[in-house]
């Protein structure tokens, strides 16, 4: 098929910025590499409780670093009741298949909350409607086809975990959480 | 075939190998080895060149992403990459949603999505050219993905059939009904196969 009368060529400036952004990727421990590291190689576990539990408290600060990367909150809608959520904390194990004992003791650290949490919306792991926040697992969908919330919102715990939630920055404060220093 | 960091000229095999020790430079060289044959066939899929830069991009970072899954053939890596540029386009809004944080940084000056460069080019091409696209993006994906690993990128029936993982008899009655279906979106009223047919790579052994 002769697509078109006129040859088509990669604009050479992004051809070298796409060519730079995968060096970056392939390479052990920059931020590219990082962007796969949640999810590639590695299973995401969700707490097996229904309404997950946080440790939250009023914020002090408008801002926090997230100290405590072991673990993350992610929030199907922007409700906190005392230390309850609707949603679920997710942990990184190596190679651990749903039904094996939790590798809690010495999870992956999550560098990327936010990737993590997107990819659970994609999946449909989420409902906003139910009371637990979670869908049902028959709904999962395992092409990352489902729409994610737009804008999501890193806040953080008192405990220092990061808990991503659906809403603007604006979010956290209203849940009495400090917003994630950059 | 692009040169490696060894001064010579080196397989995809080869260059794959290094790019999962972790040496980004050889994914480089796979980038610019296969970019303008990804782009070319994202081309067909997506209504502009800007958009089809970005699908070339995405279907390298998947091509990261599923590493572990990258199938080789004949010692090339260029019909993993077309098959996963069929998918990835049709999938733009879930790419989009992965890789948002990395495409954005790409540039944009001078390239951004023109309305008037579309209208023009639009009005510049051949009308049966465009019909021809259009024909060929209404297909299905498996419609689209073996008409273009067959006819468009002229890869032989027994490579398309390691690709794919289906007999070689399933590679050609695929393409037949593909082509038919073409045919019928090109001339829905006659419902027979257009004048001049597409290379017939079916008849190859």
């Amino acid at each position: 098929m002769n697509d078109t009368n006129r040859p088509q060529h990669f604009n050479e400036e992004r051809s070298k910025a796409i060519e730079q952004l995968l060096t970056k990727v392939a390479r052990e421990g920059t931020p590219e590499n990082r962007h796969f590291q949640d999810t590639k190689g590695k299973r995401i576990l969700l707490s097996g409780v229904a309404v997950a539990l946080a440790v939250s408290g009023a914020a002090a600060v408008l801002q926090m670093p997230v100290t405590d990367k072991s673990s993350i909150a992610c929030f199907a809608r922007a409700e906190l009741r005392g230390n309850q959520f609707p949603g679920t904390t997710a942990v990184l194990g190596e190679g651990t298949r749903v039904g094996e004992p939790s590798t809690r003791r010495n999870p992956i650290p999550i560098e990327d909350a936010l990737a993590l949490c997107r990819d659970l919306w994609a999946q449909h792991a989420f409902d906003p409607a139910s009371p637990n926040g979670m869908a049902h697992p028959s709904l999962y969908d395992r092409s990352f086809s489902y729409p994610v919330p737009n804008p999501l919102t890193v806040c953080v715990l008192n405990d220092g975990r990061a808990a991503v939630i659906p809403g603007d920055e604006d979010v956290c404060a209203s849940l009495g959480l400090a917003l994630k220093a950059d | 075939m692009g040169m490696g960091n060894h001064g010579k000229a080196q397989t995809d095999s080869e260059l794959w190998s290094r790019v999962l020790d972790g040496d980004g430079s050889a994914f480089a060289e796979l980038f610019v080895l296969h970019r303008d044959r990804v782009f070319g066939h994202s081309l067909r899929l997506v209504r502009t060149p800007y958009e089809a830069e970005d699908i070339t991009a995405m279907v390298f970072l998947e091509a990261w992403r599923c590493r572990s899954r990258v199938r080789l053939v004949n010692d090339s890596m260029i019909g993993w990459l077309l098959v996963t540029t069929t998918n990835v386009a049709r999938n733009r809004i879930r790419s989009n949603l992965r890789y948002e944080q990395l495409i954005r940084k790409l540039p944009r000056a001078e390239t951004a999505p023109d309305h008037g460069d579309s209208v023009a080019d639009a009005v510049d091409q051949d009308q049966r050219s465009q019909l021809l696209h259009r024909a060929y993006r209404s297909l299905g994906r498996r419609d689209q993905e073996i008409i273009a690993l067959c006819v468009l990128e002229e890869m032989s029936t027994a490579e398309v059939s390691q690709l794919l993982r289906i007999p070689p008899g399933t590679v050609k009655s695929r393409l037949s009904r593909a082509k038919q279906k073409l045919a019928q979106l090109l001339n829905p009223q006659a419902g027979l196969l257009p004048a001049n047919p597409l290379t017939p790579e079916e008849g190859t052994p």
